[in-house]
């Protein structure tokens, strides 16, 4: 390895340059703060994934086109026998967000949910819960409302909740109107919710359902989530936060940079390292670091960061670093029908209901149940229904026959935080720069209650497909999803929460970490727990909010 | 290393695929530009069949000297697939045509739709085993290995020489791991599973892996062949 390079001092390093990272940058450029944004992947770039569902990011059958490579940056699981190994590197034991500008905001679904005003005070609503880390946040829904709007006008949330009474408050519409349903949304689903007595309403998502912030709407393509946008209608930060920021001249991005210690004098950073892909070792001065590289590899870049203050880690002080990461149980049901159903309008995914979400009276705080993206055939070649062969001819008559005639609700459950589910650093085995890996935990430490959500929601999923006229209905909400993906899967969240004590926290409310002057954390690691719904819109939020934190920490605060 | 890019969609495709093409163009005459569009997009191919990605974000091909160790991987493409001999594959003749029959036990022909035979599923077996997931390939060789030797055991004949019906009783008994521990040296469930899933995948999945020759499953289910629309061609941007 060559000499270390030195660049020249900048005021703020970001680390990451996913759904936080891409954010805080954009907020701190165009208050005039100089920036540099390390990515440890590249920019994305279409041709590579087209249609592919074996590579996509979301079922990763043989990879996962958007990154990392698993091989080079493998996953230390449990041998059985008191030693490591690498996990599996393909789904479902190595889920991971993605690697390259704009992370899972490339490829993701798109759902850009707030969260419900109680998700942010669970604990004074259901109590204290026994054997949990239940917290309530240090921050409510009012104080994030503002920073969720912006979200959804800058990168951009198509939407209308005016039939969901369980909608969050909010002051503005939605800067675009919500997508149509699905024929067979509208035609099987949505009636039969409504004969249950619940409330269906259009899923708001990151996607443009007319042109755009100059991008064009979307042409219900049916590979969407877990694929880019062929025409550029999905919402991530690499289209939208990120180029304002490099357009503003502040903020210069540097693409295959793989940070890898924040350099610590006493309470100040001074700077991050990093490696670029020939494995030479840069150094990055800077006045303030943001790290948001996902709450499994801040945790991870924390706990490599390691000084004189803070031996352990990077505000690991108290014994906090890594624990409480947690993200959902995706469950809920098949129905098998007796006739065709689906017409195949990509990219699925159009009608929700959360009544779920927060009955206090009797503990429910499941979460939303949606319908399910356009899959394709390879996953849905997994999905049997009772007495169906896994294979043969009777399997590919099957495919045959049911390929349209099968719906599919499922829903993330909010997870109860676990003190024990902890992210880790495995010494024993290193990445291709000689790092210790990521310590995963499959399936991580569930609480009953999350199972027992699961089980309603699941129930509740079958309960609507029978409704719906389904002959067969598969629950599949414990059985597949419950052990799937060391925890930290595409959700993860709540490595580093933010909290009011330091003893039981990493960062404070403004999301600086504790005892530090000025390193902040920009992604889902802060989350005290994880809502009853995709959490990227609440990530969003948070950057948002973040972003202008640090540029005032710096004497640029004030609106852009 | 590309740094702090414009990120405008257009030249983010100048920045990987343009810089190809630019140096394919310096290297040849204008009068050639088509004849490098096509080099350009036997690259692209090429890199999918040898599934070139080694660098942190699994990105692709950006620097000179991926360029090159590229163009190196291509011609090695274009002797592979010009000469007419197949190179040497991963498997004896006798362990591809066991694994041939296996699979077509996942997803047989029948009268109007092709099997796992004709959608070539062992074309998509020979590439995980050899470009995408290479440590897998001892599972493979000990699998066949296993099977052949219960086979001859218990019939006296390879697994493919076995009439159908028997064929699927094997299957059927080595996914219920229901067979003489004897003959095994790996776990008859775990490679009943893995060549399960394989095989479906190589059926099912993208053809660009090897199988589903022709989109042959996307035709069974009736399925509108996948839009072939890009960032670079659709022009949504402006
Ligand atoms: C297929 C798919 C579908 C999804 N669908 C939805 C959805 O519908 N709704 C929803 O709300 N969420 C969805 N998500 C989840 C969403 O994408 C994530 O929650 C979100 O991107 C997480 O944001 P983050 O800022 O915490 O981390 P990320 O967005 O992952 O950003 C972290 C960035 O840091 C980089 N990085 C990591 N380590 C380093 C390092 N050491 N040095 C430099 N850079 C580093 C990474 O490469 C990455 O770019 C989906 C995700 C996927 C993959």
């Amino acid at each position: 390895m060559a000499s270390e390079i030195v660049h020249p001092k900048t005021e703020v390093v970001v680390v990451g340059a996913g759904a936080g990272g891409g954010i805080v940058a954009k907020q701190l450029a165009v208050r005039g703060v100089k920036c540099i944004l390390l990515e440890r992947g590249d920019w994305p770039i279409y041709d590579e994934n087209s249609n592919d569902e074996l590579i996509n990011q979301r079922t990763h059958a043989i990879r996962a086109i958007h990154g990392p490579d698993t091989r080079k940056f493998p996953r230390a699981v449990s041998d059985g026998k008191g030693g490591v190994k690498a996990a599996d590197p393909w789904w479902p034991d190595h889920t991971v967000v993605a690697a390259c500008v704009g992370s899972g905001t490339v490829t993701y679904g798109a759902m850009g949910w707030r969260f419900m005003p109680q998700d942010f005070r669970l604990k004074s609503t259901y109590g204290a819960i026994e054997g949990s880390a239940l917290e309530d946040w240090p921050i409510s829904y009012d104080d994030i409302e503002p920073y969720y709007e912006q979200a959804e006008y800058e990168v951009g949330v198509s939407g209308d909740m005016s039939t969901n009474p369980y909608a969050p408050p909010r002051k503005k519409p939605f800067p675009m109107p919500a997508f149509e349903y699905n024929w067979e949304d509208e035609n099987i689903v949505i009636p039969a919710i409504k004969r249950l007595g619940l409330h269906p309403f259009p899923i708001p998502m990151l996607r443009n359902s007319v042109r755009y912030n100059g991008r064009a709407a979307c042409i219900r393509n049916h590979t969407c989530c877990g694929y880019m946008c062929p025409c550029d209608a999905k919402n991530g930060t690499q289209n939208t936060v990120i180029p304002v920021a490099l357009k503003t001249g502040n903020c210069q991005l540097r693409t295959n940079s793989f940070a890898y210690e924040v350099v610590m004098e006493g309470r100040r950073a001074v700077g991050v390292k990093y490696f670029d892909l020939d494995k030479n070792s840069h150094f990055q001065p800077a006045d303030a670091v943001v790290i948001a590289a996902s709450a499994t590899e801040t945790a991870r870049l924390m706990f490599l960061s390691k000084s004189k203050l803070f031996p352990d880690g990077l505000g690991n002080q108290n014994d906090m670093l890594g624990r409480c990461i947690h993200s959902h149980i995706y469950c809920g049901a098949w129905g098998l029908f007796d006739r065709d159903v689906e017409r195949e309008l990509g990219p699925g995914a159009t009608v929700a209901f959360s009544d779920l979400n927060h009955i206090p009276s009797k503990n429910i705080f499941a979460g939303v149940l949606c319908s399910e993206f356009y899959m394709l055939p390879w996953a849905r070649s997994k999905v049997i229904p009772p007495n169906t062969p896994r294979w043969g001819i009777g399997h590919k008559q099957h495919m045959i026959k049911n390929y349209r005639r099968m719906i599919r609700i499922v829903g993330p459950v909010q997870e109860i935080p676990m003190y024990e589910s902890r992210v880790g650093i495995e010494p024993r085995l290193k990445d291709w720069f000689g790092l210790p890996v990521y310590r995963a935990m499959p399936g991580g430490k569930k609480h009953p209650l999350s199972l027992e959500q699961t089980k309603i929601m699941t129930e509740t999923a079958a309960a609507v497909l029978k409704e719906a006229g389904a002959k067969t209905v598969c629950k599949e909400g414990e059985k597949v999803y419950l052990n799937y993906g060391s925890v930290g899967g595409q959700h993860q969240a709540g490595s580093c929460r933010m909290g009011n004590d330091p003893k039981k926290s990493v960062v404070d409310p403004q999301c600086k970490v504790w005892d530090t002057d000025n390193v902040w954390i920009g992604d889902g690691s802060v989350h005290v727990s994880n809502g009853g719904f995709n959490p990227v819109l609440t990530i969003m939020a948070l950057a948002f909010r973040t972003g202008e934190n640090v540029a005032k920490s710096l004497g640029k605060g004030g609106a852009a | 290393m590309r740094s702090g890019e414009n990120p405008a969609v257009k030249s983010r495709h100048g920045g990987a695929c343009g810089h190809r093409a630019e140096l394919v163009n310096s290297l040849l005459n204008p009068g050639l530009k088509r004849l490098a569009q096509c080099v350009r997009i036997f690259l692209l191919k090429c890199r999918d069949l040898f599934n070139c990605t080694n660098t942190v974000g699994e990105s692709i091909m950006t620097t000179r000297r991926e360029f090159i160790r590229n163009a190196a991987v291509f011609s090695a493409g274009a002797a592979l697939y010009g000469c007419g001999n197949p190179p040497e594959g991963p498997f004896s003749k006798n362990e591809r045509d066991c694994l041939i029959a296996m699979a077509e036990q996942i997803i047989p022909a029948d009268k109007i739709y092709g099997g796992a035979t004709d959608a070539g599923v062992i074309n998509y077996i020979e590439n995980w085993v050899t470009r995408y997931w290479p440590e897998t390939l001892p599972l493979y060789k000990k699998g066949v290995e296993s099977v052949q030797r219960a086979s001859r055991r218990m019939h006296s004949k390879d697994f493919q020489d076995l009439d159908f019906a028997t064929q699927t009783r094997f299957m059927e008994a080595m996914e219920g791991a229901k067979l003489d521990a004897k003959d095994w040296s790996i776990s008859p469930r775990a490679f009943f599973d893995e060549i399960l899933i394989r095989s479906m995948q190589g059926f099912y999945g993208s053809p660009r892996h090897g199988g589903n020759k022709n989109f042959m499953s996307y035709r069974m289910l009736g399925m509108d062949m996948p839009v072939v629309t890009g960032q670079n061609r659709y022009g949504g941007n402006s």
